[in-house]
């Protein structure tokens, strides 16, 4: 239920999204994506002591009260919008904003909606692990932590890519005008 | 407050570097702007939505394993 939480969530939280993204002009998307990746790029480096804005709110113990399968589908939801509980890394506004950018509500919610998959995959994956084998879970869970510079990897470069594909598709209508 | 974990760390370790210039250089701007070219040469809407799904995916795991 966790999961199908998320992903519900997540799948509504970029529909809208990529609704109000509709009402943005075509070159403020390119703009806005080119800027937020190369900002998402140097930040370690310029600005190092700087932290992304964050909601400080975290999902209510008094919640487990309600129970399974409220509790678990609320856990979810929460979590799958992404910025409604702590956020500590700026990918996830970046990923926000790129899903605003496509300006449409379908395209925009299948892929908020990965981020919400993404994000009880390891919960889903742990859970097994409990089922089956008692005790060895956190040591799963210790290896996804350990896997961290991996997504870290993978995110600075398709940044990189976005900055250069957000950017051609900004300047080019220049270059067929000229 | 500096952190035990996150980016600090990690860039004392990139800092005390003996090629610290260098490899600053070559991993925060030369690779990116690298990698950036090939967005240029690639730019298309179908590219940028699949590359928008990768980097979700990665957000997501991301979100999840913070410290």
């Amino acid at each position: 239920m966790f999961t199908v939480g998320s992903v519900v969530a997540a799948i509504l939280f970029g529909a809208f999204l990529g609704w109000l993204g509709g009402f943005l002009p075509m070159p403020a998307r390119h703009a806005a994506i080119g800027a937020a990746a190369v900002l998402l790029l140097v930040r370690p480096v310029l600005f190092p002591l700087y932290h992304v804005p964050s909601s400080r709110w975290m999902v209510p113990r008094g919640w487990q009260r309600l129970g399974w399968p409220w509790y678990s589908l609320l856990f979810g939801m929460c979590l799958g919008v992404g910025v409604v509980t702590r956020v500590t890394t700026g990918t996830t506004y970046f990923v926000a904003l790129l899903v605003t950018a496509t300006g449409n509500p379908l395209q925009a919610g299948a892929l908020f909606g990965i981020f919400g998959l993404a994000r009880a995959a390891p919960l889903l994956v742990v859970s097994r692990s409990i089922s089956r084998r008692p005790g060895h879970s956190l040591q799963e869970m210790e290896w996804l932590a350990w896997s961290r510079p991996i997504p870290e990897l993978i995110g600075r470069v398709v940044a990189a890519f976005l900055a250069g594909v957000a950017g051609q598709l900004w300047f080019a209508p220049y270059f067929q005008n000229a | 407050m500096i952190q035990p974990e996150g980016d600090i760390p990690r860039l004392v370790e990139l800092y005390d570097h003996p090629h610290a210039g260098t490899a600053v250089a070559v991993r925060c701007f030369v690779l990116p702007i690298l990698v950036a070219t090939t967005g240029v040469a690639l730019a298309d809407h179908g590219v940028l939505l699949i590359a928008t799904a990768i980097m979700a995916g990665v957000a997501g795991w991301l979100a999840t394993y913070s410290p």
